[in-house]
């Protein structure tokens, strides 16, 4: 049995083959993708975001026996990504304010890319993801910059589509009082 | 005391207004009318700044995935010996993986 990580497929789940260095270079070639990516959203620099990357697949070769069914390959991994990623995360807290909240809304019959932020705002914004809960950062990252749909980003966590509607859902009100809070202290 | 449970109606208008900003940019089309929509109006603001910062994060290119793991195996075992039958030649750690999904 093979898992995948690619949009396609319908979940990425534990293999019964031993955990040896062919599980792991496919472990790393299947997940490098998303767990560089899921970096690169928590932490702002390259630099970071390698360091993150290196201590995440050192923590999955270390804790490779401790992946069970219950869990999906693609988030036990994440899982370990942002716990490294917090790790990495402590030492730096700069503080900016956000004041573009208002201003956002559907550009209706307009053609538009999206609303227009700066380094500061994009600060802000991966500030209050990365005080999200694991399992929401996970939604969020597969639903937002993979663009999944929310049955697959199910079957990719192991989770029913209900929940993972029930997690954004949450995710976002929690996200909307982080925002506010940071414009309100800034 | 715990927060109100969102109702799953409501949470199924989020999920297709949230398509519905994927798809094209935009959700108003999606909204319910009165109160729930304007509940679901404010949190789409949200999804929409979560989804602008993407334009901030570039994907990694497969040469950064090749000496992530140069440096990866480095760091488990203090060389690429254990994982050098991987390899195929020098400067390509991981030349057999497949980079394509990059």
């Amino acid at each position: 049995m093979s898992w995948a990580v690619s949009k396609e497929s319908p979940a990425a789940q534990p293999d019964e083959g031993p955990r040896d260095e062919d599980w792991f270079v496919r472990v790393y070639d299947e997940t490098f993708d998303t767990v560089y990516h899921l970096a690169r959203t928590l932490v702002r620099d390259h630099e970071g975001a390698q360091d993150i990357v290196a201590e995440t697949y050192l923590r999955v070769w270390q804790a490779r026996d401790t992946l069970c069914g219950q869990r999906t390959l693609l988030a036990w991994v994440m899982a370990i990504t942002h716990n490294c990623a917090m790790d990495n995360l402590r030492a730096r807290r700069p503080s900016v304010s956000l004041d573009l909240f208002d201003s956002i809304g559907d550009p209706g019959g307009a053609e538009s890319p999206g609303p227009r932020i700066t380094e500061s705002d994009a600060e802000a914004i991966r500030r209050a993801i990365t005080k999200l809960s694991q399992e929401q950062q996970q939604v969020i990252f597969l639903r937002f910059y993979q663009e999944l749909p929310h049955e697959a980003v199910a079957a990719k966590l192991g989770k029913s589509p209900i929940a993972i509607r029930q997690i954004q859902f949450r995710a976002l009100v929690r996200l909307r009082k982080l925002l506010q809070e940071d414009r309100s202290a800034g | 005391m715990r927060a109100e449970r969102p109702s799953v109606t409501s949470e199924v208008e989020l999920d297709q207004c949230l398509d519905q900003l994927l798809a094209t940019g935009r959700w108003a089309s999606g909204l319910p009318p009165g109160k729930r929509g304007s509940e679901i109006d404010s949190l789409m603001r949200v999804a929409a700044l979560i989804l602008s910062l993407t334009h901030f994060i570039t994907r990694p290119r497969p040469r950064q995935k090749e000496f992530m793991w140069a440096s990866v195996s480095h760091s488990l075992h203090g060389g690429t010996a254990r994982f050098a039958r991987h390899s195929k030649r020098p400067g390509r750690p991981c030349a057999r993986l497949r980079f394509g999904s990059i």
